[in-house]
């Protein structure tokens, strides 16, 4: 039963993920557009966009290799897999013991640097630039996933994530200084990843250029259910749970989704669009929050 | 800018005004034309590449209104893109000039099919008071095959939302056509 | 606004490079008329038109000494075929070699020439980015080069003439009448100016005077799309910078005003409402009341429109030297957002000022068939307009329009380098730029 169970939580997380990544990048798109006075298109807009993009004709631009046709699948692909092994609304689902934290930070670069390959590939220079700015933003984003990794495994003993989320259940009142660094970091890591969006599909079209949106929107959701489960999880059911509570967790992660909406619209609205030497400093400021944490960890072990 | 006028704008809401309705007529002649073309269509989702070929900027004026919050044509789902690769729709203003041709063909040729071509204000439409210059090849026509003319020098941008209206209204009927048979 | 009667000084060749070495003239524009190169020189309240004339291997090049003049000779040596002796650059300008035939204005136009756009030259060590003609969102046909080190633009250099439609051709042999409708589409962002520069030139040329109330409407005219074109340089600004909901109170403002203009004067950006005589109709009635609403709306938010400058500091500045050279004021993109700033609060009350004062009636006086030659000038909101123009017999037998454009596009390049790449929409939002005003 509960291996039925936990397969049957599987495949219901994998659904809500691949519905709620559009969906989220849509409800970006529609509250941005209403803070600025604009009626706005309706959040669902993206899942047309995406039917669009399928009927049309995948054009290459020319002298393009293979990988403009192969690498947006390893993208999509690397970026599927992370947001299968996330856990959503509950844990103890059949992919939990593979869902080390190092794994998935492995798939966020791999799905990056396919990425910055498709953008490279046309060898024109918009391309070129596009993804020199997000392997830079990336390789800063990622040094500062992992140092807050550090300090979370130092905390909890183990990378896995399903283990740190029950340990942060199970001690939910539990704010120690390092944690909130280590939150901090994570936060600004994924406000700077949603407010910068190169341009890295310059050279692709049709159903190539929609596997490259897919990426996107799933990394966004990766990054927020990271979040969720590492400092946040309020309502996240545990192992062998039942019904009633995979509910109040699918409300729980909703509601999480929704608040960070509004979180990143607002600053936004705040900072205007990200300039690059910003986007790098505030990394900065992460990967030094990140070691910030690590720090507090450490000492809070010493300690007697 | 302050938080408190930040805040009045908020509470304001949305400054977009009602729409027009589409265009029926033109989109029955769309409709015909798709039909006729045997084209597929794309659905309540549009993206457009415009191409300025010889316009004084009158009718770029007016296409950013459209943009803009007061007329909001994204709220439609039709967006504005960078490259014809992302393209489905070619918007051209201005009477062709014969410095812009190549880069005209160019930018129809690398879009993806199917594809569609919007020929905005007079200019665009047979060479406007342009017409017989030695420098103006005179209307998109001459080059390329015209789905959708919105007329005026520049037309209002209620006539230009009324005609984008038509070309999705014909994109979103002829899926429903295919789909009842 | 003013227009003058000149009379055109024909000068020797060296006087004609002597007068290009006073550093206190801006060159204003440079064309070509009759076996003459006319040159434009001096400020709006003493224009000085110099004169030289073409011989066989063709006229002193003004560009060695004066940079402003580089533009002007290549376009003249396209349009008409005259070579600037000793000019600096010899690049083609608006003929790409497309058209059916060359030297279009020439007494006998050539055959056409090999198709070849202008090359760029840039160093070696830098990368280069090519941007347009096509460049996506809503943006006139220029083609931009950057010369680039790692993120920042080392030099930019601009490739012009996609937008070239014969316009200097077109007006000729046309009475002034028939000729207005080309000269209200040169640049539609200043449509009211240019159509304005037009009317007085033609007017001053053939000797006759608008009836009052025509002078006045014009001003109401040329002040309202000076709201206009702030407003929108604003939101076009605020955008760039990812301010939106900056951009849509400007553009909001902006959308009034038309729909009032529509009202009052039947066309939203006020296209061919000025013709040469006076004007093509009265102001509706209650159009006055509608704009004067719109323009206390806009006076009431006025202080929350200002631009956040933390993104414009230092960028694209204009030295006092460059600014000399093309008369304008020095400063950086924060200097030049708050200049327009400032200007809108003068402008509404401009446009208040000239709506009381309309008096009379009168709207039109016919063009009498005469012959003469005139200038108009007009400032607009991006700087200033000229037109030139001849009259033989009531018929225009040459022009030259001039507008702001051209200044505006060279000091692009001239401040461009230092910037961030990302930052180029920004700094070319920071000026008033229309590729058809210089393409022609």
């Amino acid at each position: 039963m509960t291996v039925l169970g936990a397969l049957a939580a599987q495949v219901l997380h994998m659904a809500l993920m691949a519905a709620a990544a559009p969906t989220l990048t849509g409800l970006l798109r529609w509250f941005q557009a209403r803070m600025a006075g604009h009626i706005g298109s309706s959040p669902l807009q993206p899942w047309q966009d995406f039917a669009r993009l399928l009927r049309k004709q995948s054009v290459r631009a020319e002298d393009t290799s293979a990988v403009t046709t192969e690498a947006p699948i390893v993208s999509a692909a690397a970026l599927a897999v992370a947001a299968s092994l996330v856990p959503s609304f509950t844990l103890g689902m059949t992919f939990a013991r593979f869902a080390d934290l190092l794994v998935i930070a492995g798939l966020l670069a791999l799905g990056r640097a396919a990425s910055a390959l498709v953008a490279m590939d046309p060898g024109a220079a918009q391309g070129g630039i596009a993804a020199s700015r997000t392997l830079l933003l990336g390789g800063l984003a990622e040094c500062a996933l992992l140092l807050v990794l550090f300090a979370l495994a130092l905390f909890a003993g183990s990378l896995n994530v399903e283990v740190i989320a029950a340990m942060r259940i199970e001690i939910a009142g539990d704010w120690r200084v390092g944690l909130v660094f280590a939150l901090a970091a994570t936060l600004l890591v994924a406000l700077v990843d949603a407010m910068r969006r190169e341009m890295l599909g310059l050279g692709v079209s049709g159903s190539n250029l929609a596997l490259l949106e897919l990426a996107d929107a799933l990394r966004l959701l990766v990054w927020l259910d990271l979040i969720g489960a590492l400092f946040l999880p309020f309502g996240v059911a545990l192992a062998g749970a039942g019904l009633g509570e995979w509910a109040i967790g699918i409300f729980a992660w909703l509601l999480r989704l929704l608040v960070f909406v509004v979180v990143l619209v607002l600053s936004q609205t705040i900072v205007g669009s990200l300039g690059l030497a910003a986007a790098a400093r505030t990394l900065g400021v992460a990967l030094l929050l990140g070691m910030l944490a690590v720090m507090f960890v450490l000492a809070d072990m010493s300690a007697p | 800018m302050r938080w408190r006028d930040l805040a009045r704008w908020l509470l304001q809401g949305p400054v977009t005004g009602n729409a027009p309705q589409p265009d029926t007529e033109t989109a029955r002649a769309l409709r015909v034309r798709l039909d006729a073309g045997a084209r597929s269509t794309l659905g309540a989702s549009l993206a457009i590449l415009h191409l300025d070929a010889g316009s004084c900027g009158g009718c770029e004026i007016e296409l950013r209104a459209v943009r803009r919050a007061v007329y909001d044509l994204e709220r439609f789902g039709v967006r504005f893109v960078a490259t014809p690769l992302h393209a489905d729709v070619l918007l051209i203003t201005g009477p062709l000039t014969r410095n812009l041709l190549e880069a005209l063909e160019l930018a129809y040729a690398a879009m993806p099919e199917p594809k569609f071509v919007v020929a905005l204000g007079d200019c665009a439409v047979d060479g406007g008071v342009f017409k017989g210059s030695y420098a103006v090849a005179g209307g998109v026509g001459t080059t390329l095959p015209v789905d959708l003319q919105i007329a005026g020098c520049p037309p209002a941008p209620d006539r230009i939302l009324a005609g984008l209206r038509a070309l999705l209204e014909a994109n979103a009927r002829s899926r429903l056509k295919i789909s009842s048979r | 606004m003013s227009a003058v009667a000149v009379q055109r000084q024909s000068v020797t060749h060296d006087q004609w490079q002597r007068l290009a070495r006073v550093p206190t003239s801006p060159l204003l524009a440079l064309w070509a008329d009759a076996g003459e190169v006319c040159a434009l020189f001096g400020d709006a309240g003493a224009p000085l038109l110099v004169a030289t004339c073409v011989d066989e291997d063709g006229y002193p090049a003004l560009s060695p000494t004066h940079p402003a003049a580089v533009w002007f000779e290549r376009l003249v040596c396209d349009l008409w075929g005259h070579v600037p002796v000793g000019g600096i650059d010899a690049r083609s300008w608006v003929d790409h070699g497309t058209w059916p035939l060359s030297r279009p204005l020439a007494s006998r136009p050539g055959p056409p020439r090999v198709r070849e756009t202008p090359e760029f030259s840039f160093e070696e060590t830098l990368d280069q980015v090519s941007i347009g003609p096509v460049r996506g969102g809503i943006e006139p046909a220029v083609h931009l080069r950057l010369g680039v080190a790692g993120e920042t633009i080392a030099r930019l250099q601009l490739r012009l003439g996609y937008t070239h439609k014969g316009t200097l051709a077109l007006v000729r042999g046309k009475s002034p009448r028939a000729a207005a409708r080309f000269a209200a589409r040169v640049s539609a962002a200043a449509t009211v100016a240019h159509s304005l520069a037009f009317a007085q030139a033609a007017e001053a040329a053939s000797g006759c005077e608008p009836p009052q109330r025509a002078q006045a409407l014009r001003e109401v005219m040329l002040q309202i799309e000076a709201v206009t074109a702030t407003l929108d340089a604003m939101a076009a600004m605020a955008e760039a910078m990812g301010r939106d909901q900056l951009a849509t109170r400007c553009a909001w403002h902006g959308e009034a005003l038309r729909r009032a203009s529509q009202f009052a004067f039947g066309h939203r950006l006020m296209m061919d409402c000025i013709v040469p005589g006076g004007v093509a109709g009265d102001l509706a009635p209650g159009g006055d009341a509608a704009i004067l609403r719109t323009l206390a709306d806009l006076t009431a938010e006025l202080p929350a429109l200002r631009l956040p400058e933390n993104r414009l500091a230092g960028l694209g500045t204009v030295t006092a030297e460059l600014a000399a050279l093309f008369s304008v004021q020095p400063g950086d993109a924060a200097t030049r957002a708050a200049h327009r700033f400032a200007a809108l609060s003068q402008q509404i009350a401009h446009t208040r000022d000239a709506l009381h004062g309309a008096p009379g009636d009168g709207l039109s006086t016919p063009m009498p068939t005469a012959s003469g030659e005139a200038i108009g000038w007009v400032e607009s909101d991006a700087g200033p307009v000229w037109h030139w123009l001849r009259l033989e017999h009531g018929q225009i037998e040459g022009a030259f329009l001039s507008d702001p454009a051209w200044l505006n596009w060279q000091l692009v390049e001239a401040v461009a380098h230092g910037s961030a790449i990302e930052d180029l929409q920004v700094l070319l939002a920071s000026f008033s730029l229309s590729a058809s005003g210089v393409d022609l």
